[in-house]
């Protein structure tokens, strides 16, 4: 983390301080300290780490589907040009869709449980992991693909060793975009199922101490996402970019 | 080893490029094609490797009509894209080897006479477009194709690197026996470099026997004369 970060990072917790001070209802707005404490309580008594555990599953368990899903539509797309169009069109429908918005149709669908809440990350995940793929496809050097033509390599051969590598800044952007989409997704469903599996995730978690009006708990399980979000964007996708896309000198 | 192009007639936007054309080159050949921009020098190199359909006619290769392209002629862009940018100098050139499991050429020898040694293990964003065009030209005869098709590769370079570069594709014209078939712009590397050049005409293709001996020094009246002869010729 370079300094202005960490600047930022002291300068965000002193406002919070000073406000949650000059508020003083710990009901509404807990002191910074009083979070950590709740925090750390949460993690190792409360098992705030478990719910965190359960919607990690989800989200990567959807997020990877849809990755698979998305690499096999780019796939036929290079093949099928009617399967990229079709996409397309499917794509500016269902997109701008809100996940939370098909969640009824889902349950019905479904049930309330993991294989809902899986569709519903499919659901945002697969069009933005999709658009972009389609971005990189299209504007994709035509030069490279007729080196993989000049060897004689099969469609699936040259996906993989030609065009995978070669999309791969609009793959990672796409999936940063997903992953993103997908923890709100997660959250929504379980806000709204309730308890899944054995303890349920994080939005359950966040619903249950809303019922029991505990703020502090609240904003515990708010700093667990935020961290997550963090350390993923940190030390995954950024690594990801940089022993990828940054090394071959892809990165715009 | 012998490609002919057998009564090829070619389409582009309606615009008819090629009509009923006939060309053979010989094995070993060093063919350069010469026109106007937007005539079709690179579609029919295109052609030429079977990446281009045609509307009518065929491309006999080894005497077998070929549709699709092969490792046996491989092509060779202007363009700086064409080489893998996840992949090192040396990947680059070996990628073919393991892609169509061939022994091919010694990389080691190779990357000393493209003069690549240095840089085997850099990336293509940290090379210049001389490297960049030295490793297509690698990664294109690694595999011992018997037809090489170059499609302006010298274009975007400058004077230096594209001679250098002229000396290097005669050099390993000869040394690897392969035929090439070369696009350019410019009539004097044209006559450099090929033993027969193809005018390309809107109506015509003129064929013509280079008539300047190897070495061939671009300074002597001869030459001058002679690339002065053909420029009256590109209509």
């Amino acid at each position: 983390m370079n300094n202005r970060k960490f600047i930022y990072i002291l300068l965000l917790i002193l406002s919070w301080e000073l406000i949650s001070r000059v508020v003083g209802n710990d009901q509404l707005m807990p002191t910074s300290l009083v979070i950590a404490e709740k925090l750390w309580y949460e993690l190792i008594e409360g098992k705030l780490w478990l719910y965190a555990f359960y919607s990690i599953v989800a989200i990567f368990i959807g997020l990877g589907i849809s990755t698979i899903l998305a690499l096999s539509i780019s796939l036929f797309s290079i093949k099928y040009k009617w399967v990229m169009d079709f996409f397309k069109f499917l794509n500016s429908i269902l997109h701008p869709l809100p996940g939370i918005a098909i969640l009824p149709i889902l349950i019905i669908w479904f049930g309330v449980g993991y294989k809902a809440i899986f569709a519903l990350v499919i659901h945002s995940v697969l069009w933005p992991i999709i658009t972009n793929l389609f971005l990189a496809l299209e504007t994709f050097p035509k030069t490279l693909s007729m080196v993989g033509d000049n060897y004689e390599m099969g469609l699936l051969r040259k996906f993989w060793y030609i065009y995978f590598p070669g999309i791969m800044p609009s793959f990672i952007s796409g999936i940063k975009t997903g992953w993103a989409r997908a923890f709100r997704a997660v959250i929504s469903a379980e806000m709204f199922f309730g308890v899944i599996g054995a303890t349920g995730g994080l939005g359950w978690y966040l619903v249950k101490k809303r019922v029991f009006l505990d703020t502090t708990g609240i904003f515990a399980g708010l700093v667990v996402i935020i961290i997550i979000g963090i350390i993923l964007e940190r030390f995954v996708f950024n690594k990801l970019e940089k022993i990828t896309i940054e090394k071959w000198g892809l990165k715009s | 080893m012998s490609i002919v192009l057998k009564n090829i007639s070619k389409k582009y936007e309606n615009k008819i490029l090629f009509e009923n054309i006939n060309l053979e080159i010989d094995s070993g050949e060093f063919i350069t094609i010469v026109g106007k921009s937007g005539i079709g020098k690179s579609t029919l190199l295109s052609i030429i490797g079977s990446f281009e359909k045609v509307d009518d006619g065929e491309v006999i290769f080894n005497e077998k009509s070929v549709k699709k392209p092969d490792r046996n002629r491989i092509i060779v862009f202007q363009t700086f894209d064409q080489l893998l940018p996840w992949k090192t100098v040396r990947e680059n050139i070996e990628f073919p080897l393991i892609h169509t499991n061939s022994n091919g050429l010694d990389i080691e020898k190779l990357l000393d006479e493209l003069d690549l040694k240095s840089v085997e293990n850099l990336y293509p964003h940290q090379l210049s477009g001389g490297m960049k065009q030295r490793v297509a030209i690698g990664r294109s005869i690694i595999t011992k194709p018997q037809v090489l098709l170059m499609d302006e590769p010298f274009g975007s370079l400058d004077v230096g690197t594209r001679q250098n570069l002229q000396r290097l594709v005669l050099f390993l014209w000869k040394e690897y026996n392969i035929t090439i078939v070369f696009v350019t712009h410019d009539v004097s590397e044209a006559v450099l470099l090929g033993n027969r050049i193809w005018i390309l005409n809107e109506s015509e293709i003129i064929e013509i026997e280079n008539p300047i001996m190897r070495p061939r020094d671009q300074m002597a009246a001869n030459y001058q004369m002679f690339v002065g002869e053909l420029i009256k010729n590109i209509k």
